[in-house]
């Protein structure tokens, strides 16, 4: 029975391919823990509850990572669910990307000493947006192009919307020179490459043959692990000032 | 002059020839001799003081007569020059036999202070003669607490007019001592009267080079037996150091982290004028203490020759923890504030300084206005005091061993002294506490004020008043680099003290852009 479930599960009949992206989604569950154990333990050392909420969102980053880390390495290890398993790679990807707006809102919220935008509905029907695309790929894998449409749509506005706070923030005169600055400029290069992995999808949309998606996918991937190891690296620099 | 001046003034010179021929044979001439310390002839006055030098010396019983013959004049309001020469002579020379005559005055008199004068030109000497068996005080010298002696450190210009230091010729500590002479000094005794009112109530306040209260009391040498260095104690240092030679110059002054003597240390030929600070230890657990202080030193020793900190000669452990630092005359703490240009050169060269300790991977930890020492040695008015950051690395030792309050300003403090969640003790503290003493340069005010338990609840707040709203001429743009430089939690406080300086050089920039 297992050995009719595990086995190698060649992605897009590749075999080079394949082991690239294994090799991608080991690096990315492996960041994805240790950048979720340092948020966790950052959040852990601080009472203050605005670094508590940022602290939080960065967690889920770093679960929503080894999410997606542990579902691309079961889709090559496992010879059943297929590309379903990629789909759930997407889905996850894009809560990470939904997760870095919403850190970068909080702490754009904290540092202005501004009242929270009223953008309560933009960010439900982000997450609607992230549930639909993600459930549709899922369960109707016959439209599956209407909802990586609509995935890499969502990427795109996450993007945008992201990328809008994160400017705000560093040209933020309070935040400049911080440790909270140079975070920020960590974690903006993850929003970038983490978007650019749903926003491929669009490809698929225009007709480019899903294969070579999955490759430019792949190297975002490992664009997106690596910006998040460099990221990981101001995490433990506040914790060890936390005396952690 | 008639011919009878002429023959008085002969009279005169044989008089005092005959004394400095045989001075100890003489007595009946002294009487005379005495007199002519009143003279209008400079000549003679000179003479005349020569002579009771001469006789002093020479005939030690003649002492107490001399003694308090010179005393007596020294009360009048037009002493001679002369006089305070010869009294300041025979003090020196014999400073037990003035310490008892002064002692015995003192009774006489109900206890009035016998020694109340003034010297042309110079410093009001009412308590600076303390002497005893082991005094080792040279002349002119700036005894512990005497905060009006100008100090060797005293420039005068081509006219012999003394420079006025600038900026602020008038430190805190100087405008005590005015208060003490004009006689409107506050009852001493309370933390308040005792303190300028943006310094902290607490002598730890007060750095090594600042006299603190308790100095300022001048006791006699009976009631302060630890007065001066025993010569023990001195030449056990001297045998460890690398100096050649110790000479102390002043009594002790009561320091933040140790009793401080004013020394003039000898090295490869080269005099060094120095203070040479005896820490204080613990009752328990001073080899620990001894072994934290060892380390603290030897980072200081890795940074001292860089610019604005204070050089750090030499140092050791035997025969109690010493180390031989660059005497400074006075501190942040003493000064009042300073104008907007001289208090952002300040912070700059702070900043940079701070940087250097950082990237000799040095943390200070205990930064405060106390700690930032100044050596008033100025060419002009155009100049400025350049400060230099004391006690690099000392806090280390102290925090473990004693209350820790004693040895930082605690409205000074970084929040992580207070409490454990807001992270170590690292560079990061120190970014805070150079944001702290940044805002005391630019508003004269400390960041927080009012009782411990309140100073620390602000603290652990962040709730700092901004300094343009401390004092009405800082820019608005100083508020944003020192509320940065001071945020409670380390993320969004300056990463490094580089992008500190780096904002310091942008405001600079603006404010000679907009002509300020």
């Amino acid at each position: 029975m297992v050995s009719e479930w595990l086995g190698l599960n060649e992605i897009a009949g590749s075999a080079n391919f394949t082991f690239v992206a294994f090799i991608a989604f080991v690096i990315l569950t492996a960041i994805g823990v240790r950048f979720g154990l340092y948020a966790y333990w950052n959040g852990r050392a601080t009472e203050s509850d605005a670094q508590i909420t940022l602290w939080g969102y960065l967690l889920f980053i770093g679960v929503a990572a080894i999410l997606a880390g542990v579902f691309g390495i079961l889709r090559i290890v496992l010879r059943v669910f297929d590309d379903i398993l990629l789909n759930l790679v997407g889905g996850f990807i894009l809560v990470m990307v939904l997760c870095l707006v919403l850190a970068l809102r909080a702490v754009y919220i904290n540092s202005s000493g501004t009242s929270a935008p009223r953008d309560r509905l933009l960010i439900s029907v982000f997450v609607v947006a992230v549930a639909a695309s993600t459930i549709g790929m899922l369960a109707l894998d016959s439209m599956r192009t209407p909802f990586a449409g609509l995935q890499g749509m969502t990427g795109v506005a996450l993007l945008l919307y992201g990328y809008r706070f994160g400017s705000r923030q560093l040209a933020n005169t309070r935040v400049q020179g911080t440790l909270l600055d140079t975070l920020l400029r960590h974690l903006l290069p993850v929003l970038l490459f983490g978007a650019m992995i749903p926003i491929t999808e669009l490809a698929v949309v225009a007709g480019l043959d899903r294969a070579i998606v999955l490759h430019v996918q792949i190297v975002f991937i490992i664009m997106t692990a690596t910006t998040l190891m460099t990221a990981t690296i101001k995490l433990r620099q506040n914790l060890l000032g936390m005396g952690g | 002059m008639g011919s009878q001046g002429i023959d008085d003034h002969e009279s005169a010179r044989e008089r005092i020839a005959a004394l400095v021929r045989t001075p100890a044979e003489s007595r009946s001439l002294i009487p005379g001799v005495m007199g002519l310390l009143e003279s209008e002839d400079d000549h003679l006055r000179l003479s005349a003081a020569c002579g009771i030098c001469l006789a002093g010396s020479a005939d030690p019983e003649m002492l107490p007569y001399l003694i308090r013959r010179l005393i007596d004049r020294l009360h009048a309001e037009d002493a001679r020059a002369e006089g305070v020469f010869a009294f300041e002579y025979l003090a020196t020379q014999f400073p037990e036999k003035v310490d008892e005559i002064v002692q015995e005055l003192r009774e006489e008199g109900d206890g009035r202070e016998p020694l109340a004068y003034a010297r042309p030109g110079g410093f009001r000497r009412s308590h600076i003669y303390s002497p005893s068996s082991n005094r080792h005080d040279v002349g002119r010298t700036r005894l512990a607490g005497n905060e009006k002696d100008p100090g060797p450190q005293q420039v005068y210009n081509d006219d012999g007019e003394p420079v006025k230091r600038q900026p602020g010729p008038k430190t805190a500590a100087e405008e005590r001592a005015r208060q003490k002479d004009e006689g409107d000094e506050p009852t001493a005794g309370t933390d308040e009267e005792s303190t300028t009112d943006d310094e902290p109530a607490t002598d730890a306040a007060d750095g090594d080079t600042a006299a603190p209260e308790a100095a300022e009391a001048h006791a006699s040498p009976s009631e302060r037996p630890d007065w001066v260095l025993e010569a023990e104690t001195l030449e056990a240092i001297v045998t460890e150091s690398a100096f050649e030679d110790i000479t102390i110059l002043a009594g002790h002054e009561l320091g933040r982290f140790s009793d401080s003597y004013r020394t003039l240390a000898v090295a490869r030929g080269t005099e060094h004028a120095t203070a040479l600070r005896l820490f204080r230890q613990p009752e328990s657990n001073s080899d620990g203490f001894e072994r934290y202080l060892s380390v603290a030193l030897d980072r200081w020793n890795r940074v001292s020759a860089a610019s604005n900190v204070a050089s750090l000669y030499d140092y050791g452990q035997r025969p109690q923890p010493w180390a031989a630092v660059a005497y400074t005359e006075q501190t942040l703490a003493d000064r009042e504030r300073l104008p907007i240009g001289e208090a952002l050169w300040n912070a700059i060269t702070l900043t940079r300084t701070v940087e250097t300790l950082h990237d000799n991977n040095v943390i200070h930890g205990g930064l405060d206005p106390g700690s930032i020492a100044y050596t008033g040695a100025i060419m002009d008015d155009d100049e400025r005091l350049t400060p230099l950051i004391d006690h690099v690395g000392l806090i280390e030792a102290f925090r473990f061993h004693f209350d820790p309050s004693e040895y930082l300003d605690p409205r000074y403090a970084a929040p992580e002294y207070f409490d454990a969640t807001f992270g170590e003790i690292d560079h990061a503290t120190d970014i805070y506490q150079l944001g702290a003493v940044l805002y005391r340069l630019f508003t004269g005010e400390a960041p927080y004020d009012g009782d411990d338990r309140s100073v620390q609840q602000q603290i652990l707040e962040g709730s700092a008043v901004a300094p343009s709203e401390q004092a009405e001429t800082v820019p608005r743009s100083v508020d944003n680099v020192i509320s940065k430089a001071m945020a409670s939690q380390k993320l969004t406080r300056y990463e490094t003290v580089a992008h500190l300086e780096q904002d310091l050089l942008q405001l600079r920039d603006h404010l000679v852009t907009d002509g300020q």
